[in-house]
């Protein structure tokens, strides 16, 4: 009797599942009320990131007071640390400067995010971002990020309440018309391998096969397809091959925003 | 009615954990990556829950994780909660010829746990209308999220054991004596 209830259970959960991953409409739903759930781990993770620091300083005084003799040790220590904090502030200092002076000189209307998380699992290549539809941020708006210069990151996916799902460029979902900037030769911009070997190589396919490639080119988004604005520089080609006896080529891109590295994003919103 | 609140206690201290594990892929382990690869521990939560608990919490976990696990990532809601459900079940089903508190059967029950739930998703995945890409990379994922969940299993298994045993039946032992009879014969 136990045993068939609890089949029975397995059964409708089953079924409740399928019907969730079958109706388009209600995975959204479900996603979102997920993420607002998961909202206070996050949270608390976040919280305890910052109080790492506040408990590490606690114990270094500790310290000091206890050996009085190594003082000027652990000052210099203590030093040390506080350099190398100036140092990422100053980069980050930088960072952001950049980041302002791209505001200033951007042709479109541009809406800062951070990034709040990665995608956990290894076949997507997607972040997460702390700006949703609160904040004007609609599916399919095309993201940058500036190392040194503006560069594609890549659009976004699915929108929250708070908060959006980016899709990177190498991820199957994101795929990128370019050009190149010195031959004007197109392509398509696609994933290279499924998993994170190497999340800064992308495939760009589809290109004719009397261009001479050179390593160090420029890629830059064609405009074509509407998506994507024309222009934004997208990365370099790193290497390519002829294929199909020379009818056409594939190129290997490295990419100017490196997905390890991103922090802050601009999302185009006009 | 006290054995019934510490049920529900570990109950809502093993889905506590699903939300914790959950949120340290998406921040840590999404990010510094294991030999290139994202580490997955919910497929090891789940075989506990298989292997100790009760089939409410088995299904409870599964489903939580699974859904929180997908809000975090590009899979449509259920997919992985599909996928932990089941092998969980499968498992619980099949728990009484199992040898699971011998750490060799732990150590290839994580294993195989590890490396089933990703392969049920990428089943599942390449049913959609933009499936992930699948090559031959994929192999090494699946083998290193089998050797970590291998290796988790005992770890994760003695841990849970040890704090569920330390937070809330300890409490129970001391407050009520006739308890002591029930964790004897346990």
């Amino acid at each position: 009797m136990f045993k068939k209830s609890r089949t029975a259970v397995f059964g409708i959960l089953i079924f409740a599942v399928l019907l969730v991953l079958c109706i388009q409409k209600w995975t959204n739903g479900t996603k979102n009320i997920a993420g607002i759930l998961l909202l206070p781990f996050s949270s608390t993770v976040s919280w305890l990131g910052d109080s790492t620091g506040v408990i590490g300083d606690w114990l270094t005084a500790k310290k000091i007071l206890l050996q009085e003799q190594e003082q000027m040790e652990i000052q210099l220590k203590k030093d040390q640390l506080a350099l190398i904090r100036l140092r990422e502030l100053e980069a980050e200092n930088i960072r952001l400067r950049q980041a302002l002076d791209f505001r200033q000189r951007s042709p479109w209307k541009i809406k800062f995010a951070k990034v709040i998380g990665r995608d956990p699992s290894n076949w997507w290549k997607a972040i997460i971002i702390n700006v949703g539809s609160e904040s004007g941020i609609k599916q399919n708006q095309p993201v940058l990020a500036t190392f040194g210069e503006a560069a594609l990151v890549g659009r976004v996916f699915q929108v929250g309440k708070w908060e959006s799902r980016v899709v990177l460029v190498g991820d199957p979902n994101c795929l990128v018309s370019v050009v190149i900037g010195e031959t004007r030769n197109s392509g398509i911009l696609q994933p290279l391998v499924a998993t994170g070997w190497d999340n800064t190589i992308v495939k760009l396919s589809y290109l004719s096969g009397n261009q001479n490639l050179v390593p160090g080119q420029r890629v830059y988004t064609s405009g074509m397809g509407g998506m994507f604005p024309g222009g934004i520089y997208v990365g370099n080609i790193e290497d390519s091959v002829n294929l199909e006896y020379g009818l056409y080529k594939e190129a290997s891109v490295r990419l100017a925003a490196d997905p390890n590295l991103l922090e802050e994003v601009w999302v185009i919103t006009q | 009615m006290g054995n019934y609140a510490i049920k529900h206690k570990e109950t809502i201290f093993l889905l506590l954990l699903c939300g914790g594990f959950v949120v340290c892929q998406g921040i840590f382990f999404s990010h510094y990556r294991v030999f290139s690869v994202a580490l997955d521990f919910i497929p090891v939560l789940v075989l506990y829950c298989a292997l100790y608990r009760s089939w409410k919490e088995l299904f409870a976990v599964s489903l939580i994780g699974g859904f929180f696990f997908d809000s975090l990532t590009l899979n449509p809601m259920g997919v992985s909660s599909l996928s932990y459900l089941i092998p969980g079940y499968f498992i619980y089903c099949k728990r009484h010829v199992l040898l699971y508190r011998n750490i060799i059967a732990q150590l290839l029950l994580g294993f195989g746990m590890g490396v089933t739930v990703p392969f049920l998703v990428m089943i599942q995945l390449t049913g959609l209308a933009v499936p992930p890409v699948i090559d031959a990379s994929l192999l090494w994922v699946f083998i290193v999220l089998g050797v970590t969940s291998a290796g988790m299993a005992p770890i994760l298994f003695n841990t849970i054991e040890f704090i569920l045993k330390h937070l809330f039946v300890q409490k129970m032992y001391r407050l009520v004596p006739s308890f002591r009879g029930k964790l004897g014969r346990k």
